[in-house]
């Protein structure tokens, strides 16, 4: 394979975990140099060099997923891994933590080293976590050593929760014991009900069973103080409600171990979206109300939150163009996460919901380089988000490659080109997923994830995946 | 109503109440009179939905509310054909889209849908675009059900003018009732006061619903209210952890004797039906000279016809 010609990316605003530098970028055998602006290509050999324009674009480290239902092995006709890498490459992906709730469930090493493997060609780099509990059932531990030698950081019994709480404790204290993560899904299944959508106004109104805000808070209650009993670290999955963010800040000001994730579509979504009784905006947890949402804002512009993962959970369409009820719950969220979060940015700052206690030289560099105070707070909050969408999730789930977060010269050439001038309609047809039930349908949003670099490669031009990738 | 709703009605049929404005009620329930008391030859009346078809989606058992859709379709000179879920491929595996997709090939007029989900009258509505009459939907809605209801209290009351103000209390479990959802709504756009009476466990409404009033102590309210309105109770409901036993319930919420000996001379008394009799209410008082039970069954058939004539006729009716 001949070597990819050198690429010179100019005018762009850099974003990294340092904060913000205006730079030209050189991207040569898979590494970056930072060059200063137009500085130095009056030197250069333009016949060898791409030239890539970047005036008015954001250049991030690539996201990290830790949180993505590739739906493999079982559910196939849901999403593949090369549909799903496809999906979350557009979204500017460059690693998806897979989770373990396929059919068979992901509870042994060989299942672990076959899905490894199945991945292990793809452009993007496919993680494996493992469940807590042998099938999901609850009742028995998962061979935690033997899936750390399989390569598996993460364990979680996602979709539903550990019901046990001696089991949880177990739980706890083992994989604690391995320096591994234990990740719960916060559903306390009696109060839960057979709910379909929060329990509220609209559920009322409409008389649909609730899905009531203590299923959540409950289990999220439990295990902080089970975690606090024996000093173990626990990281909460998408958690949906303020009352589970104030006990989270609560458990973290107390000094315990406890770590957060909030997904795009709870900081996006509220429960209105149910009146048409369309099943695609069928999740669990269910979307909240309005008041929910801003408040998951503020917890996340205190620092509660720790990472952002997309909970991206597709299913066929059959299983989503039916009445409420028979809907599955899940919806798609890999490929547009970043552009529902930067439409949430601007009305968190117009609710004057705003980041407090960033990195002095993070703050320092926006003043650098922010044109008026809108875009001074614009920055600050995607610089917040995207470390919650790269290099802090990247640490949390044990994915090497990506754990700096730093871009600078000799770092891997691994990075998004954002353009927040251009836009993005959701449309059936730009959908790389295998289904197209995306809950955005329709919408245009301001910005558009450009490009996507991994290792010097370009994955993703113009928002449209290069197609000459190996991606089977 | 004005030209852009009923245009509007005529798409998506009447899948609530939520739909309808006084004036819309007012309409129905004149024509559904002139109906009744025979304002209108056999022969009119056959002609005004003569060669139309309809299909009746019951995809929950129902036999009153059916029937009486049936009657009403046939008196008016119009077919129903009858979908029965349990028999059809719907129970092999064949999705609800897939099913209605098949219906609506075959060029209904329109839908009867009775469904335990929620929506479901919607949602088939947006993937035939043919117009649907919601016959109950989960514990949504069950527009025509509060709308026979309404012409019943019309009816006792003289006018649907002399409804303003009374008080109507609405007892039992609300939270799983789309009669409820449907009759509040209905009531309060006619001007009556809602009094919603039941336990915690199954009460809805205090966040969403405006000048509702809430009780949980029947016998508090009970002299105070002109129409008892008395809602089924599914057994359920016990084994769900909602109510601790029948004799609890029939003990707080139950129409007994001894109530009924309380209410207010001129107080009527209502139910949706089918009755569980001894349970919401005493047996005997179902054929009581205080209650509308039997008039409400035997206007559901007239103002069915009132609701399809209005919606699917040619227009020519004139409402005296």
């Amino acid at each position: 394979m001949s070597r990819e010609l050198s690429k010179l990316i100019r005018g762009g605003l850099l974003l990294d975990v340092r904060g913000y530098r205006r730079t030209d970028i050189l991207v040569d055998d898979g590494c970056i140099v930072l060059l200063d602006p137009g500085s130095s290509t009056d030197r250069m050999d333009f016949e060898h060099l791409e030239i890539i324009e970047a005036q008015g674009c954001i250049i991030t480290p690539a996201f990290v997923d830790p949180h993505t239902h590739l739906r493999v092995p079982g559910g196939e006709e849901a999403e593949t891994l090369e549909s799903g890498s496809k999906a979350g490459a557009a979204g500017g992906y460059c690693a998806l933590l897979s989770m373990p709730n396929t059919e068979p469930a992901i509870d042994t090493p060989a299942r672990v080293q076959w899905l490894l493997q199945k991945a292990q060609n793809l452009p993007i780099d496919i993680l494996v976590s493992a469940t807590i509990t042998k099938a999901r059932h609850g009742k028995e531990l998962s061979p935690y050593s033997a899936l750390k030698d399989a390569g598996v950081h993460v364990f979680t019994d996602d979709g539903s929760g550990v019901q046990n709480p001696m089991i949880m404790l177990s739980a706890l204290k083992y994989t604690d014991e391995l320096g591994l993560l234990l990740a719960q899904h916060c559903e306390t299944e009696s109060l839960f009900n057979g709910g379909i959508m929060n329990d509220g106004v609209v559920s009322d109104q409409l008389g649909i069973p609730g899905i009531p805000a203590s299923a959540e808070e409950t289990m999220v209650a439990r295990d902080i103080e089970l975690a606090r009993s024996v000093g173990a670290a626990i990281h909460f999955l998408h958690l949906s409600t303020n009352r589970s963010a104030d006990l989270v800040a609560r458990a973290k000001s107390d000094g315990l171990r406890v770590s957060a994730e909030v997904t795009p579509h709870h900081l996006y979504l509220d429960e209105s979206k149910l009146c048409q009784f369309d099943a695609r905006f069928k999740v669990n947890p269910p979307l909240r109300a309005r008041e929910e949402v801003l408040g998951l804002w503020k917890h996340l512009s205190q620092g509660t939150f720790d990472v952002i993962g997309t909970d991206h959970a597709p299913h066929p369409n059959w299983k989503k163009e039916t009445t409420l009820d028979h809907g599955a719950f899940g919806m798609l969220g890999l490929q547009h996460s970043f552009l529902v979060l930067f439409a949430g940015i601007k009305n968190a700052i117009k609710n004057d919901i705003l980041p407090i206690d960033l990195p002095a030289a993070v703050t320092e560099s926006i003043e650098a380089v922010a044109e008026d105070l809108t875009n001074a707070w614009t920055l600050a909050w995607l610089w917040l988000i995207v470390s919650m969408m790269s290099w802090r999730p990247s640490r949390l789930i044990g994915y090497p490659p990506g754990t700096s977060g730093l871009l600078s010269s000799g770092s891997k050439a691994t990075f998004v080109i954002f353009d927040p001038n251009d836009s993005t309609l959701v449309s059936t047809k730009g959908i790389y997923s295998k289904a197209n039930n995306s809950p955005y349908l329709g919408e245009t949003f301001d910005g558009k994830v450009r490009d996507l670099f991994v290792k010097g490669t370009q994955i993703v031009r113009d928002g449209l995946i290069v197609e000459d990738g190996n991606w089977c | 109503m004005s030209l852009e709703d009923e245009i509007n009605l005529r798409r998506t049929g009447l899948l609530s109440t939520s739909q309808l404005g006084l004036g819309d009620l007012r309409t129905v329930l004149a024509l559904a009179f002139q109906m009744k008391k025979g304002g209108y030859s056999l022969s009119t009346m056959s002609s005004l939905l003569s060669g139309k078809e309809f299909a009746m989606m019951f995809l929950e058992p129902s036999t009153r509310t059916r029937v009486s859709f049936e009657v009403a379709i046939g008196r008016l000179g119009a077919n129903a054909i009858n979908f029965d879920a349990r028999s059809s491929s719907f129970k092999k595996g064949e999705t609800l889209k897939d099913t209605v997709a098949t219906i609506g090939s075959y060029g209904f007029d329109g839908l009867v849908v009775r469904s335990s989900s929620v929506g479901a009258p919607s949602l088939i509505n947006q993937w035939t675009e043919i117009p649907v009459v919601n016959a109950g939907d989960g514990a949504h809605q069950h527009p025509t059900q509060a709308m026979l209801d309404l012409m019943t209290l019309v009816e006792y009351c003289g006018s649907l003018d002399a409804i303003k103000g009374l008080r109507i209390g609405i007892v039992g479990d609300v939270a799983h009732s789309r009669v409820a959802r449907s009759l509040i709504d209905v009531m309060q756009k006619s001007g009556a006061t809602v009094v919603l009476v039941g336990p915690a466990t199954l009460m809805t409404g205090r966040t969403w619903l405006d000048s509702v009033e809430f009780s949980n102590d029947l016998d508090c309210v009970l002299e105070s209210l002109d129409v008892l309105y008395m809602l089924r109770l599914q057994q359920e409901r016990i084994a769900e952890g909602l109510l601790p036993s029948n004799s609890e319930y029939i003990a707080r919420y139950s129409l007994t004797r001894e109530r009924f000996a309380k209410i207010k001379d001129e107080t009527v008394i209502m139910h949706p039906g089918p009755v569980h009799p001894g349970m919401e209410i005493a047996s005997d008082i179902v054929d009581s000279k205080a209650s509308l039970i039997r008039r409400q069954t035997a206007n559901s058939v007239f103002l069915r016809m009132a609701v399809l004539a209005q919606l699917f006729g040619k227009g020519e009716i004139n409402v005296a």
